[in-house]
Order: C-alpha cells, then structure tokens, then sequence
C-alpha cells in the first residue's frame, strides 16, 4: 500500500486560497452549469478540504461535498485524481487538478468522460486564475 | 416462402429477443458502481458491500439528497 504523505496546508493559507478564489469559483460554476445541462449543483473544495464556492441550495453542500472527497482518499489512503459514482437516481464526479477539487453531482447518463473533461477544463481555469491574482 | 408456423415463431423469437436486451441494458444502466482514478494512472472499481464503498455511498447519498 502506498504510503499517505500528504501535507496538510496551514490554516492561515488554506482560508486565504480559498477568500482569494471565492469569486473566481462561483464564475467557473455557472460556466459549467450552462456547458452541462445535467448538473443538478457543484462545489469547489479547495486545499485542506477549505469550501470554496458552491452552487447547491443547501449551504450545508460544501461540507457535504468535503465528506465525499475524504472518503475517496481515505478508500485507499491516497489522494485520488478523479472519481465517478453512479446511483439509481444521479452521477456524482470528483475532479482534482492543481490542489483544488471540484465535485458535481449530474443526472443519470451523461457523458461521463465529457462531464470529467470540462470539469478539469474549469479547475484549470480558476488554478490559472489563482496563480496571476 | 416459409411456412406460417415458421414466420410465427420467427417473430415470437426475436420479441423475446428484444426484451431480454431491453432487460441486460436496464440492469446494466441501474448498476451503482465507483471508479477511482489516482494521479499514478491506476484506476480501480469499489467492490460494492466492502466498509469503504459503504463510506462512499452514504457520503454520496447525503450529497444527492441535499440536492
């Protein structure tokens, strides 16, 4: 089993990635809202498990969406790059690029290797955004 | 020219046909599963039932319930 060496970021850095992403995040949210037609709501959890923005109507889908991502890497007690759940009744997509992880929960049936590539496409977009703010 | 019997039992067969594929395909389609992909290239499928894809799922399930 390969062994975890993650890095935890301080707590100081982790809220500030994430206030500096804020605004950058919910853009890149509804960009992705209108490229996917099936996306019932998303959120960005930035490093250290930081919410960063999210589109569901419960504010309590971020910390939701934190749940998800800790028990995908704690599963094989590695980060994972990307994940696809399917339910009875939805998709759910984790996506991790440069340090941030976006999860999206679909309808049943979309394109899945589509739904992934936008969704790094958009990480992508807002890390860049990030690294020239 | 077939005989009737035959043009019967033709169709019946390929109806019955048609509905174990409609069958396979709706199994398949309600079929939960959960592909990881880690940054190393591996990927692998949870075996369903195991502690760590029940963690998944209920993290999963509260997710999709809180729409």
């Amino acid at each position: 089993m390969a062994e975890n060496t993650r890095q935890p970021p301080e707590p100081d850095e982790t809220a500030q990635v994430a206030k500096t992403l804020a605004g950058g995040a919910e853009r890149v949210l509804e960009n992705l809202a209108e490229l996917e037609p099936e996306l019932r709501a998303a959120a960005i959890i930035g490093p250290g498990g930081a919410p960063v923005a999210s589109s569901g109507s419960d504010p309590e889908w971020s910390a939701r969406a934190g749940d998800l991502l800790a028990a995908l890497d704690e599963a094989k007690d590695r980060e994972i790059d990307s994940a696809h759940l399917a339910t009875e009744t939805a998709e759910v997509f984790v996506v991790r690029e440069h340090g941030l992880a976006l999860v999206a929960v679909t309808g049943r049936f979309v394109l899945a290797s589509l739904t992934s590539f936008d969704i790094r496409m958009a990480l992508r977009d807002l890390a860049r955004e990030g690294e020239h703010a | 020219m077939l005989k009737p019997h035959r043009v019967l039992i033709d169709k019946v067969s390929s109806y019955t046909d048609e509905a174990a594929a409609f069958m396979r395909r709706r199994r398949h389609h309600r079929r939960s599963y959960i592909r990881i992909q880690y940054s190393s290239g591996d990927a692998i499928e949870l075996t369903p039932g195991t502690p760590e894809a029940e963690k998944i799922d209920a993290a999963a399930a509260a997710l999709i319930d809180l729409g």
